[in-house]
């Protein structure tokens, strides 16, 4: 059996959340996000050796994760058929969150998932804290377009909790 | 709620995440063995197989082309040699999708790849385009000269008007297939069906992605 790259593990482990949150601002059920998740890290190892260091390693991470989730949403049939299994890539443990914080973080989540797939990325790098200067690079958008993008959805998603 | 509680909102989310994910490591080795093996997306292998058909088929054609040229009428000749040439014409431009699918870099930014991907998929739409000019050689292949000679009127009153009128209806579809059209009720009812949806998303997120760069 192939032997994974422990850098590309690290680089997996250390961005699981990321694929994670992707995946569920792209995908509304459970295959698919599964389906989804197994991509982004299929195609993040294909790209993992011709990675350049001409951008930060967050920049191109991103990049690959947006673009695959992105054009996955976009398909209308699904994915090839993935690796058959019950057990998941990233496997989550059920933990409950507390009531008020689990009702506030579904209200955001079904707020992400009202965007249009470009303003989903952008979404959620804001929401991760990337600078104008490094979301712009993710997304190909000059830095003063992101900031009037930004402020646009911020507005938008001041309406939509100061409504609920 | 203000932008702030939002952000620390994800923040609290993230570090809950933390603490209940976990890689399935067997899987990702996995993961890469089998991916590995279907790298051939249904997409490229349907477009690999109607390369290699075009490709018989003008094999085919041109075969019989060149010996059968000496006895075959002229017509027949001009004909069957512009239907090969845009035969030749359409699987040029599938090989060249092919190569440019296989170029597809997804760590470009976003919009740049995804409007290379959307435009890549409506170019499918060219390619139809391309095959309606063939159109005005199902009206000129049996065109003889004795016949015109015989009976003239029939040829200019009957025939001509049909290969004038299959050019025209040739070169409108080649001007007018393209996703600016996909609007319009003709393209609607020509392109109807699941195997021209992804096309027609495709015009519809280049819009999108129009939109986003202005806005």
């Amino acid at each position: 059996m192939q032997q994974t790259s422990p850098d590309f593990l690290t680089l997996i482990e250390a961005n699981k959340r990321i694929i994670f949150k992707i995946c569920n601002s792209y995908c509304r059920n459970m295959d698919d996000r599964e389906d989804l998740a197994q991509e982004i890290i299929y195609q993040l190892w294909k790209s993992w050796s011709s990675f350049k260091s001409e951008y930060k390693l967050s920049t191109w991470m991103y990049r690959i994760a947006l673009n695959v989730a992105i054009s996955f949403y976009r398909k209308e049939q699904k994915a090839t058929p993935t690796v058959l299994m019950g057990d998941h890539v990233i496997e989550i443990a059920d933990e409950n969150l507390e009531e008020g914080l689990e009702t506030n973080l579904n209200a955001l989540q079904q707020f992400i998932n009202e965007l249009n797939p470009l303003d989903r990325a952008l979404m959620i790098l804001y929401l991760e804290e990337k600078s104008h200067k490094e979301m712009a690079e993710i997304i190909g958008i000059t830095s003063t377009n992101v900031a009037t993008k930004i402020n646009r959805i911020k507005e938008q998603l001041k309406q939509k909790f100061s409504s609920r | 709620m203000e932008n702030i509680e939002i952000i620390n909102l994800w923040k609290q989310y993230d570090e809950k995440l933390e603490k209940s994910l976990s890689l399935n490591q067997k899987i990702i080795a996995e993961l890469q063995q089998q991916k590995a093996k279907n790298a051939l997306r249904p997409a490229r292998n349907y477009k690999i197989l109607v390369v290699f058909i075009g490709i018989i088929y003008s094999a085919l054609v041109a075969y019989f082309l060149y010996h059968l040229s000496p006895i075959l009428s002229i017509f027949i000749n001009l004909s069957v040699g512009i239907h090969l040439l845009i035969m030749i014409i359409a699987v040029g431009m599938y090989i060249r999708q092919l190569v440019l699918i296989s170029e597809i870099d997804r760590s470009e930014s976003i919009l740049y790849m995804q409007q290379k991907m959307a435009k890549l998929q409506s170019s499918t739409l060219k390619v139809i385009g391309i095959c309606f000019l063939q159109f005005p050689v199902f009206a000129t292949w049996n065109i003889r000269l004795e016949l015109i000679e015989k009976n003239p009127f029939a040829f200019w009153l009957i025939q001509m008007p049909v290969i004038a009128l299959l050019t025209y209806i040739g070169i409108w579809f080649f001007n007018n297939i393209n996703i600016k059209n996909m609007d319009k009720r003709w393209f609607r009812m020509m392109f109807y069906g699941v195997e021209w949806s992804s096309i027609i998303k495709s015009g519809k997120f280049l819009k999108e992605i129009e939109t986003f760069e202005k806005n």
